[in-house]
């Protein structure tokens, strides 16, 4: 075999896995008019499932937490670099209502600006002390356990409650802070 | 000839002008990209619950969950600190990445047309830049870029100045290219993509030197990641393939040497080595990386070519009968392939691909795939098959119908449950309704009404008449009644003796009574009023009680009816959407099938056209011996 025919096959060997495709996709052409219109019906499925979704999602929040009852617990991190969270306890008047072990996907998505709902349900009006215990490693890796707590005056609107994990750099120690959303 | 960071940005960016290197693209595009980079990166406080709830989906790449949450969020009331505009920024970008491009444009054209901060709307013209670069319309989206007039957060600047180099390069603009992407920030992976881009676009311009330079450099740079890697590897071998080319076999296996032999481009490494060594004519150098190749036993056509290269190395070497056997071997090997690909096809029939699809952790993640195959004829193939664009965006549409399916199914299966809370609510208002009937009292509210009209009326009476008589006072009226008693007794006995002291007594005594009646007449008079104000103002806070009770007993029957009615019309939405997706899904994986038999097809006609080449050297070689015998 020639030198020339040693190039063109070296060229032609590299392109091949291309030239088997593009065959591929010759061939199939007679099936690229239907797989335009498989196309469109997939986006069309998509778009319905979306807006479907959407309004069951909301069907299930209205029927099972009315707005005059509904009551969220949420959970944000500004920074959290001197508090690694474990877990999460969460207590509505000395009862305990969710507990939540958080793997690294979720710390990650905390840490970048995510806000979890750890909490959905219905609370009656009136006085309800609300309480989480975080649990983790603090700074120096020292096992760390802190409670936050809030006494809230549930209304006949929904009411938000946003726990948040920051740090106190002045004392190098995590701060707790809690707020009701108005 | 473009390699690009980003998912999206990455799969658009392959010039298809180029081919020699497509599938070398095409390899790359099967390594785990990151996620959109649409986001703050902790940039910013997250001032918005839902915007932050979907940020907490997306950030672990549960973009569904994430589209759901934001479009929820339009659906609600939401603070006046809401993020509205970098929640619809995200969803925009979102709807993209779910491939609904017209529903993302609408989107961002529907950002642009409010009152956005102007950071905001940099980041919508650049997203939107990136969209329209993506198909194709070059000139707008260079267009859009050029109204960006802040620097934007790190990630999207990199990525800014990344499309502008690539626009650059289509115009041919290589010293404004050369500028623009020694500007980015070097920890930025859009760097060596848009440096890469420039050196390979360099080498096909004809700036072999220039070209060279920056591919050299980006082939020897300390990578980490698999994206580092597989494009150090990749800047490696474009630079290797084109100094062969160029007749420069030392500097290419010098560049083909430094390819990771574990990685996707290993296999064209090792056959472009063996080829380099052969122009250097050291034949039996060049026999080294060809059976390695052979050695890892792979279906594709790089190792197919290996097969071949051997005995060709033999005849040029003049070991014809070596040759002979090798070629009578690669003969043999095709037919074995040609036996495989056949049993492939077979399978591919007997629905052994999708099955496999289903079953591996292919639609969750391809590496996995790479690393643990699933077990069936079609599986040496399915590499080869997740090689290519066309396939791996079919494989996408189907993981996206299965996900439907799923959520569908979901969905369906929770209806029984929300059913029952549903009952079970409508029991206990119910059960509640008498008591709460009977303490709305409302005859009773109808009742003190209507002696409320009576008493207003009274006092309207005695207003209009100045009846100051209807104030008194219970003493007051004892006092009056008595002093009639005396006058009637005065009248009695006046005929029988004289009872003038006693009737100027009495004149005396109801003057003054009349008198104080009278005086006390206004301060009464408003002190009643003032009572029927009270009086009005108490039966206005119960009859607002009443109404209000009222309401919310019609209202609760009402939304009962009104989620009875929401639920059994979604229930009957599902049950047709289920059917539809039931059918695409049947049709997206005989299409899957289709296509996967297609390139198979084409394999065989490849290695049948290899056999021939193969059978007919063996002749060749046999004739030559003749001659020479």
């Amino acid at each position: 075999m020639k030198m020339k025919s040693l190039i063109a096959l070296l060229l032609f060997c590299l392109a091949s896995p291309l030239a088997a495709q593009e065959t591929a996709g010759d061939s199939a052409a007679t099936g690229n008019e239907q797989n335009t219109a498989l196309d469109s019906d997939i986006e069309a499925l998509k778009k319905e499932v979306l807006s479907l979704n959407r309004d069951l999602f909301i069907l299930e929040e209205d029927l099972l937490f009315p707005s005059n009852t509904q009551f969220s617990v949420f959970l944000s991190m500004d920074t959290g670099l001197f508090f690694n969270l474990d877990s999460v306890q969460l207590k509505i008047d000395d009862k305990n209502i969710a507990n939540h072990l958080y793997t690294e996907r979720e710390l990650a998505a905390l840490r970048r600006g995510g806000v979890q709902r750890l909490y959905i349900g219905n609370l009656s009006s009136g006085e309800h002390e609300i309480v989480a215990i975080f649990t983790g490693t603090g700074p120096k890796g020292r096992d760390y356990r802190r409670g936050e707590s809030i006494v809230v005056e549930k209304t006949t609107e929904p009411q938000f409650i946003e726990f948040t994990i920051a740090d106190d750099t002045a004392k190098e120690q995590p701060r707790f802070d809690v707020r009701i959303w108005e | 000839m473009c390699a690009s960071g980003n998912k999206r940005a990455r799969r658009i960016a392959v010039n298809r002008q180029h081919s020699v290197l497509r599938c070398v693209y095409a390899l790359l595009l099967s390594l785990a990209w990151p996620p959109l980079a649409a986001a703050p990166a902790g940039e910013h406080r997250v001032e918005d619950l839902y915007y932050g709830q979907a940020l907490y989906q997306f950030f672990q790449e549960n973009e569904l969950a994430a589209i759901t949450q934001l479009m929820v969020a339009n659906e609600r009331p939401r603070h006046a600190s809401s993020q509205v505009d970098e929640a619809n920024l995200l969803l925009a970008d979102l709807y993209y990445g779910y491939g609904l491009h017209e529903k993302s444009r609408d989107l961002f054209a529907q950002l642009l047309s409010a009152e956005i901060p102007s950071s905001v709307q940099n980041r919508v013209w650049f997203n939107l830049a990136r969209l329209r670069y993506e198909q194709g319309y070059h000139e707008h989206a260079r267009d859009l870029l050029s109204r960006i007039d802040e620097q934007l957060a790190p990630a999207f600047e990199a990525e800014r100045k990344y499309l502008l180099t690539n626009l650059y390069l289509g115009n041919r603009q290589y010293d404004q290219a050369a500028d623009l992407s020694n500007r980015i920030d070097s920890k930025s992976i859009w760097k060596a993509y848009a440096r890469y881009n420039l050196g390979v676009a360099l080498l096909e311009g004809g700036e072999y030197e220039k070209g060279r330079h920056i591919l050299e450099q980006l082939g020897q740079t300390d990578a980490t990641t698999p994206e580092q890697l597989a494009l150090r590897d990749l800047s490696n071998l474009s630079l290797g393939l084109m100094q062969l080319r160029m007749e420069l076999p030392e500097p290419a296996l010098q560049n083909l040497s430094r390819i990771r032999l574990e990685g996707p481009l290993s296999n064209q490494a090792l056959l472009a080595s063996g080829w380099a060594w052969y122009r250097l004519q050291q034949y039996d150098r060049a026999q080294v990386p060809w059976r390695l190749l052979l050695r890892n036993n792979a279906v594709d056509a790089a190792t197919q070519e290996a097969v071949l290269a051997i005995p060709a190395n033999y005849a040029e070497s003049g070991q014809d009968k070596l040759a002979i056997r090798h070629y009578q071997n690669a003969a043999r090997q095709f037919d074995l392939q040609l036996e495989l690909l056949g049993k492939a096809i077979r399978s591919i029939d007997g629905n052994e691909l999708i099955s496999a699809l289903r079953e591996n952790a292919i639609l969750h993640d391809r590496i996995d795939l790479q690393r643990l195959p699933p077990s069936s004829d079609v599986t040496p193939q399915l590499h080869i098959l997740l090689a290519s664009s066309t396939f791996q965006r079919e494989i996408q549409r189907y993981q996206e119908l299965l996900d439907i399916q799923h959520s569908l199914g979901r969905w369906g299966n929770s209806f029984p449950a929300l059913e029952l809370m549903l009952d079970e609510r409508r029991l206990a208002f119910e059960e509640k309704l008498p008591l709460l009937l009977e303490s709305s009292s409302f005859d009773q509210f109808e009742q003190l009404s209507a002696r409320r009209d009576q008493h207003a009326a009274q006092l309207e009476a005695i207003e209009s008449g100045e009846d100051y008589l209807a104030l008194a006072q219970e003493p007051e009226l004892e006092h009056l009644q008595r002093l009639r008693r005396v006058a009637g007794s005065i009248d009695r006995v006046s005929p029988q003796r004289n009872t003038a002291y006693q009737q100027d007594m009495l004149r005396l005594l109801s003057g003054l009574l009349n008198y104080r009646l009278a005086t006390e007449y206004p301060a009464r008079i408003w002190k009643a009023r003032k009572q029927l104000i009270q009086l009005d103002r108490a039966l206005g806070e119960t009859e607002y009680r009443v109404e209000s009770l009222r309401q919310i007993t019609e209202r609760t029957e009402r939304n009962f009816a009104i989620f009875q009615q929401r639920i059994s019309g979604q229930s009957q939405k599902i049950a047709a959407l289920r059917e539809r997706v039931a059918r695409t899904l049947k049709q997206q994986e005989q299409h899957i099938n289709q296509l996967a038999i297609d390139a198979i097809r084409a394999q065989q006609q490849h290695i049948v056209q290899l056999r021939l080449n193969a059978r007919f050297e063996i002749a060749r070689i046999h004739d030559k011996l003749a001659v020479t015998q």
